[in-house]
């Protein structure tokens, strides 16, 4: 009863704060509700037994999303105080906040909401109730696999191919964000503004337990809920902050070693995936007996990459300019 | 089951935003909003088995998860440019270093 109680509850919850997301009067209380939305999911997704989605949905859904909506929220409207300071009239034509768009334009909307809805509905309905999926060939090829969790085990051995063009496509996300950043020197950062005493003592105290965390994640995901993704994100968020308190790069953090950084794990993996080759073997099926070692190596290469790439597509976003101080990974 | 529905309701909810919203942070947000109910969906219909959910929903969720912060990431950079263009009174695709 309180299961179905929290199911109810969650469930709507969800579509409120979806809703609330999408069309909250102000612009950054849209983008923040993101935030209890992807918390939420991350709730929902423990309650279904898929606590290495919960972890990834709230360090990337939750977490990284919002910062990076955040960011985009800040620089647009930045942008628009400074315009209405300049032309008052124009502007505020421009900053009138028009939530919905026309009357065609919603009908449009609701009528493919309703017709996209009622056939997935209609599909949900009529799936089989009971059905293992493909969980029976998961289980009997586990202990072949290198990985004792499950989903590790799809993730890096079974469905490889997968994960390696997903780190592909972070990369390619990585070049588009980088090539949209412009040519202008970014603001000055005097050393007064660069340090806020709460933000500084936070980071201080939480990034070096933020590094333990997701070292601890990488390690354990192996045979429990975590791996790769989970640490790369948590990293990632220590790169976060560490952007936000302007803590300036150190000297051996330089921009051929992001760079090595941000290519180690597509590297590495796609190394893996073709090196095998040379013993008859079929791309990406590694030998029984080195699987585990090697699925280890793919997940700390990649977790380096996740981290960095992550880091700079926030710092891509936050500062749009090639200035020396700001820009790049900083974890 | 209950959460199969959510995720549907969920994708509607988006897929209505997407086309009717605005603002373009809106709009990513929306379809952010219909990932996650295209999620909600895989994951309760993993979750029918009786023992253990079937692990490969819930490894291609892990993997679009990443490739959502992927695409929004470089939507918001792309709307980020378009707003500042707009406002400089740029016309669209002449860009000065």
């Amino acid at each position: 009863m309180t299961v179905w109680a929290f199911d109810i509850l969650a469930l709507l919850a969800l579509v409120w704060l979806a809703w609330r997301a999408m069309t909250a009067r102000r612009i950054e209380v849209a983008v923040v509700t993101f935030l209890p939305y992807g918390l939420l999911m991350a709730l929902v997704w423990a309650r279904l037994r898929a606590p290495d989605i919960a972890i990834a949905e709230a360090a990337i859904g939750a977490g990284l999303t919002t910062a990076l909506l955040i960011a985009a929220a800040n620089r647009i409207r930045r942008r628009s105080a400074y315009e209405r300071a300049a032309d008052t009239a124009a502007a505020s034509s421009r900053s009138a906040d028009a939530r919905l768009g026309g009357w065609g334009k919603q009908l449009v909307g609701a009528v493919l909401a309703c017709v996209v809805g009622g056939l997935l509905a209609a599909a949900v309905a009529n799936l089989p109730a009971q059905q293992a999926g493909l969980s029976p060939q998961v289980e009997a090829n586990l202990s072949d696999s290198g990985a004792g969790n499950p989903v590790t085990a799809v993730l890096l051995n079974f469905r490889g191919y997968d994960t390696l063009l997903e780190i592909a496509v972070l990369l390619l996300a990585l070049i588009g964000v980088m090539q949209l950043r412009r040519e202008t020197p970014g603001p000055v950062v005097s050393a007064e503004q660069r340090h806020s005493l709460v933000l500084d003592s936070l980071v201080h105290v939480i990034v070096p337990l933020i590094v333990i965390v997701s070292g601890y994640l990488l390690w354990r995901g192996g045979d429990a809920p975590g791996g790769a993704f989970q640490a790369g994100a948590l990293l990632a968020g220590a790169g976060v902050l560490l952007i936000l308190n302007k803590q300036a790069r150190p000297a051996w953090l330089s921009a051929r070693v992001v760079r090595a950084f941000v290519a180690a794990g597509l590297l590495m993996f796609g190394g893996v995936a073709l090196n095998v080759m040379w013993t008859g073997r079929n791309l990406l099926e590694y030998p029984i007996e080195l699987a585990k070692p090697l699925i280890l190596a793919i997940e700390a290469a990649a977790t380096v990459s996740i981290a960095v790439i992550l880091t700079m597509l926030f710092g891509g976003v936050l500062t749009p300019h090639r200035a020396p101080s700001l820009q790049g990974g900083a974890s | 089951m209950l959460y199969a529905f959510g995720g549907v309701a969920l994708v509607c909810l988006g897929l209505y935003g997407l086309v009717a919203l605005e603002h373009m942070l809106r709009r990513i947000l929306a379809v952010n909003v219909m990932g996650t109910g295209v999620f909600l969906i895989l994951i309760a219909s993993a979750a029918r088995a009786e023992g253990a959910p079937d692990p490969v929903p819930h490894a291609m969720v892990l993997t679009g998860i990443v490739v959502a912060v992927s695409a929004t990431a470089l939507a918001v950079a792309l709307a980020c440019r378009v707003a500042e263009q707009e406002q400089e009174g740029r016309p669209e695709g002449e860009v000065k270093p």
